[in-house]
């Protein structure tokens, strides 16, 4: 194998910029897309607990649908097939906006995750004994009450570790969305790719960019989760 | 109707005989031999994680997360771009798909056969070793057995994800499943919501089945730990 690296031709003038545009992209959906990901998946979970039998089936085949379908494909439906259910006008006008790409991304990553997280955040609250919750309603406890200091503090704790890994998952997904070709780190890189022909640098650039991100990711959880243990002890 | 029947057909099995396999059957043939290619290389990356040479354990440690860390278009694009310089002449895609989604199945894999091995007793692997067993027939005879067991939920579960996953090869153009449902639907713009329909539901009904499968093994092994 012989490659002449060319780091000057890829890291100057408009790839640089092309490269640092990407990176906020990135940014950007990493972060919005896994937000929206855990409000929703903890508003899924609590229609999975209702009472009412209907509500129930419709939120759990919602977390099958979800977690049974690939990413990619949520990604690719919110683009190419949810603007055309809607009637004629609307569709016009939204294929005609140039951030469509961007917001099917965002709704195909955070309607992905959520049917996960919403699984993880379900099971953090199972775990929560029956009797705690018998014996608060005992003590003359409130429903809100319970659910503030009774099951929350001991789900979040329960859940934290898969959701951790849940969120890194979906941080890896925003990937995906170079299919749809939004301005992120991937995509930036490989359309320089394109022009320049420089196929590793711009590989080895989205590398360190992910290694990174998982790093400081790692980091923080490990920070968070320590502090969530000290307050039980 | 013929004409839906027809691109039902391409949905499986793609262009087949007159032309390359393509659809469906590149999705589940790519999803089980990789899941099988990266059982054995994701067995052998766990060993050498837990061997006690500090060498061996700390490579096999630094490829894993490292592996781990990176999306999976990205491992796709590495050996895009690797597998023709190495082999100095262009190769078929779906070759680097094949060794890409093989090195990603290994490290989660990996990763699955580390905790397998965690929870089998240290004393399993001393006892072996005083009754004279080599390092490979301990492995093979006392521990993976033992490991397997625990392991059999949360492989089924990686082998759903694997499958959804490989729906990422269509970015670098293998005719998968999601490749040709993409082409059908440009093709035709009329066919459009057919087209992503028909791509859910297969999706949508082999991980259901599998997911479904996966409650019952785990269901059936509870009672038995």
């Amino acid at each position: 194998m012989n490659y002449d690296f060319d780091w000057s031709l890829v890291l100057s003038g408009q790839y640089l910029h092309w490269i640092i545009e990407g990176l906020k992209y990135s940014v950007c959906l990493m972060v919005l897309s896994s937000v929206l990901a855990v409000v929703i998946g903890v508003l899924v979970t609590f229609g999975t607990l209702s009472q009412n039998r209907v509500v129930r089936f419709i939120f759990e085949s919602y977390i099958e649908l979800c977690r049974n379908i690939p990413t990619l494909l949520w990604l690719l439906f919110f683009y190419y097939v949810f603007p055309e259910l809607f009637p004629e006008s609307i569709t016009r006008e939204l294929n005609a906006s140039t951030s469509l790409n961007f917001w099917s991304a965002i709704a195909g990553l955070s309607l992905s995750s959520s049917g996960y997280i919403s699984e993880i955040v379900r099971g953090g609250i199972m775990a929560v004994p029956k009797e705690q919750i018998a014996v608060s309603y005992s003590l003359g406890h409130s429903r809100l009450q319970i659910w503030r200091y009774v099951i929350w503090p001991q789900a979040i704790r329960n859940c934290f570790p898969p959701l951790v890994s849940r969120i890194i998952h979906n941080v890896k997904n925003t990937s995906l969305a170079m299919a749809l070709s939004v301005h992120e780190i991937i995509w930036a890189t490989q359309q320089i790719e394109s022009i320049t022909f420089r196929g590793l640098e711009v590989t080895i650039i989205s590398t360190f960019f992910f290694l990174f991100i998982n790093y400081i990711m790692a980091f923080s959880a490990r920070l968070v989760e320590k502090r969530l243990m000290r307050s039980v002890n | 109707m013929s004409d839906y029947m027809n691109d039902f057909r391409f949905f499986l099995i793609g262009p087949y005989p007159n032309g390359e396999l393509g659809g469906l059957a590149i999705s589940l043939i790519l999803a089980l031999i990789t899941m099988v290619s990266g059982f054995v290389l994701g067995m052998i990356l766990a060993l050498g994680r837990i061997s006690k040479k500090t060498v061996i354990s700390k490579l096999c440690g630094f490829l894993i997360e490292t592996v781990r860390a990176l999306p999976l278009v990205l491992v796709l694009f590495w050996f895009y771009f690797m597998v023709p310089l190495f082999a100095g002449k262009p190769m078929p895609i779906f070759f680097s798909a094949y060794l890409s989604v093989t090195l990603y199945s290994a490290v989660n894999q990996a990763e699955i056969f580390r905790s397998g091995f965690m929870n089998i007793n240290r004393g399993q692997w001393q006892v072996a070793e005083c009754t004279g067993l080599s390092y490979f027939q301990c492995v093979i005879y006392i521990i993976m057995p033992q490991a397997l067991r625990n392991m059999l939920p949360s492989i089924v579960g990686f082998f759903i994800s694997l499958f959804k996953d490989t729906s990422v090869i269509s970015i670098i153009g293998v005719i998968d499943l999601t490749h040709m449902g993409r082409m059908i639907s440009q093709r035709d713009p009329s066919k459009l919501v057919f087209s992503y329909m028909v791509m859910g539901v297969l999706y949508f009904v082999f991980c259901f089945a599998l997911s479904r499968l996966s409650k019952r093994i785990e269901k059936k092994m509870r009672p038995a730990s």
